[in-house]
């Protein structure tokens, strides 16, 4: 019996990095599609939105926190509030809320693999629940003071002129998706196809996904720690390229796990790499704003991506171990135990449902 | 053992001295002086009263050009000290940005251990060691020891915890294999279990050590603080492993917050 030769490793490695491409291509296709579904159907969300009260900033931020929650990621929600905007169901105050909402629900995900981890252990100190509760301190504490800068930016006009143009592109998607668009349209109800629209989305960002290495296999570019750990510059600009690479901040902190299990990310590393994420997790909503063909859409995920980045500078660079103190000591408090973290668990919840009540 | 004991006229210089008067006799069985030429020639009663402070072992004295740093980084790699002492030049967060740490650069330089002096206590009856499973453990659990044990002082060990816990991982896991060199080299060890080992290996009752929780810089702070202690004994990570942009050592940032005297002990 002949022995099946192995196979070769140069041509391997060529169709690994094909397949990646073709990944991208895949998600950016289906995230333009996404775009164009939502912008369809946003008609029938508004309704929806209304009868549950949704209405101005804070409603704008209850809903963009709830769904991201929901959907355990803030870039379809942010990409989904510029469509709502682009259709004439959103005001851009509401959309600005909601973009900076689902910034507040994106860690979500983390802390709810984290404390299913608890319980399911029995563990008193809900231990695997920190990094979650570290994520969303990090983000509320830079991300809500951002939040009023860049509201006031927006109310005095700042970056007003701001605009890319896309026609060409417009045009060359127009060509691509109008017959399909034209026939969904016709045969659908809008909700549905919002609905289609939020299930293309995440297509997109699971594609995104597939497009990057498992770093759970092999050896990461960083190094154990002992008796080094990372400067916090250091680990601001890994979270910075990590989330402009994976476009989510739910992705990019769940890349956290598999870099913790094997020593490299430590406690004194979390936050200056959460704030870099909070940065380049708006670039795909930059792409969506430039995309949906409304004069604000654009300028109001640049004025948040602004004013997140002025107020995570100095954090991360004048005083990095005083606001990493804060963050730990809360998070070791949000998680003593199992009634702090069911607290916390329901102030997650009940912040943004008090937020649509207003 | 030669001890190298570095003065200057100001008030910290007299800090190194009253550490140096506070060690076993075993640490004192040969003290040599160091001062920058520049000093000597400023104050020229320097050496003989800081002579006097120090008798009655023999103590000879080297006069070498500033600045601080550099001179005592070449006397103390010119012999074979068992331990150089030497204060903190006090230097605030600019001066520190533009010159550098005047201990930080010692103790990154000099192979012997180091003894950062700060105001001294009257006795040092309480020690505190906090270790990790690096390479140096086995280096601070035995010199911990040794001190304790010349002094009659109360010995301590710390352990800080920082890692991240994984969720879905075996109960005890707290991620990162031990580096290289750590002793024992199972990889199933936990960093409290290895611990415990080696200070078992020391002759240490294992009983000794206690784990934190948090932030490596500020619980062992917080340790010192808590159980005034006298003297913080840490590990150096020893040689860089390669480029060090993007990383700090942690041991510099507890010695440069440290408000005692710390004890930083090389790798073997």
């Amino acid at each position: 019996m002949a022995a099946s030769a192995p196979p070769d490793p140069l041509s391997a490695r060529a169709l690994g990095v094909l397949f990646r491409v073709l990944a991208v291509v895949a998600g950016l296709l289906l995230f333009v599609l996404a775009l164009e579904l939502l912008k369809k159907g946003a008609g029938g969300v508004g309704p929806l939105l209304r009868q549950l009260g949704v209405s101005g900033l804070a409603g704008g931020l209850g809903v963009g926190w709830l769904a991201a929650c929901v959907l355990l990621s803030g870039s379809p929600v942010a990409a989904m509030a510029l469509t709502l905007l682009a259709s004439g169901t959103l005001t851009t105050e509401e959309t600005f809320g909601m973009i900076g909402g689902s910034r507040m629900g994106a860690s979500f995900v983390v802390l709810v693999i984290g404390a299913l981890d608890d319980f399911r252990a029995g563990r008193h100190e809900k231990r695997s629940a920190y990094i979650g509760v570290a994520a969303l301190v990090a983000t509320a504490a830079v991300f809500l003071p951002a939040m009023v800068l860049a509201w006031v930016g927006l109310s005095r006009g700042v970056f007003a002129g701001l605009r890319i143009e896309g026609r060409d592109l417009a045009g060359l998607f127009e060509r691509l998706y109008g017959p399909l668009l034209a026939v969904l349209g016709a045969g659908l109800p809008p909700a549905v196809l919002f609905l289609a629209g939020v299930l293309a989305l995440l297509a997109a960002f699971r594609a995104f996904d597939r497009a990057l290495p498992d770093l759970e296999g092999r050896e990461s570019p960083l190094l154990e720690t002992g008796h080094v750990f990372y400067r916090p510059w250091f680990m601001f600009a890994v979270g910075l390229l990590t989330t402009a690479l994976t476009l989510s901040v739910s992705v990019s902190l769940s890349l956290l796990v598999p870099l913790a299990a094997k020593g490299y990310v430590r406690r004194e590393n979390v936050c200056p790499y959460i704030l870099g994420a909070n940065i380049t997790t708006f670039v795909d909503t930059l792409f969506a704003g430039a995309l949906v063909g409304h004069p604000d859409g654009l300028r109001v995920v640049a004025l948040l991506m602004t004013a997140v980045s002025l107020l995570s500078l100095p954090v991360v660079f004048l005083f990095p171990y005083a606001f990493n103190r804060l963050v730990d000591h809360l998070a070791v408090r949000a998680t003593a135990g199992p009634r702090a973290i069911v607290a916390f668990l329901a102030l997650l919840f009940l912040a943004p449902l008090v937020l649509i009540a207003l | 053992m030669d001890t190298l004991v570095y003065v200057d006229p100001s008030p910290r210089g007299g800090w190194a001295l009253g550490m140096a008067a506070l060690l076993p006799p075993a640490y004192r069985a040969s003290v040599r002086l160091l001062a920058t030429a520049e000093d000597v020639e400023a104050h020229p009663e320097l050496l003989d009263s800081a002579r006097a402070r120090l008798a009655p072992p023999p103590v000879d004295a080297v006069v070498l050009p500033g600045p601080a740093e550099r001179a005592v980084v070449a006397e103390a790699n010119a012999r074979r000290y068992g331990l150089v002492v030497v204060p903190p030049a006090g230097r605030g967060a600019i001066a520190r940005m533009l010159k550098g740490s005047r201990v930080a650069t010692v103790v990154k330089s000099v192979r012997a251990p180091v003894l950062v002096a700060r105001r001294p206590p009257d006795r040092l009856s309480r020690l505190l060691a906090a270790v990790s499973r690096g390479r140096s453990l086995p280096a601070v659990a035995a010199t911990a020891r040794d001190l304790a044990a010349g002094l009659g002082a109360e010995l301590r060990f710390i352990h800080v915890a920082s890692q991240v816990a994984i969720p879905f991982h075996p109960e005890g896991h707290h991620g990162g294999a031990p580096a290289a060199g750590s002793v024992p080299s199972s990889e199933a060890l936990t960093a409290d279990e290895t611990i415990r080992r080696a200070l078992g290996a020391a002759g240490l009752s294992p009983e000794l050590l206690k784990v934190r929780e948090g932030l490596v810089v500020d619980e062992v702070l917080e340790e010192f603080e808590l159980g005034a202690h006298h003297l913080l004994v840490l590990g150096t990570r020893g040689e860089p492993a390669g480029p060090s942009w993007g990383r700090e050592d942690v041991t510099e940032r507890i010695l440069l917050r440290c408000p005692g005297s710390t004890l930083i002990v090389p790798p073997p």
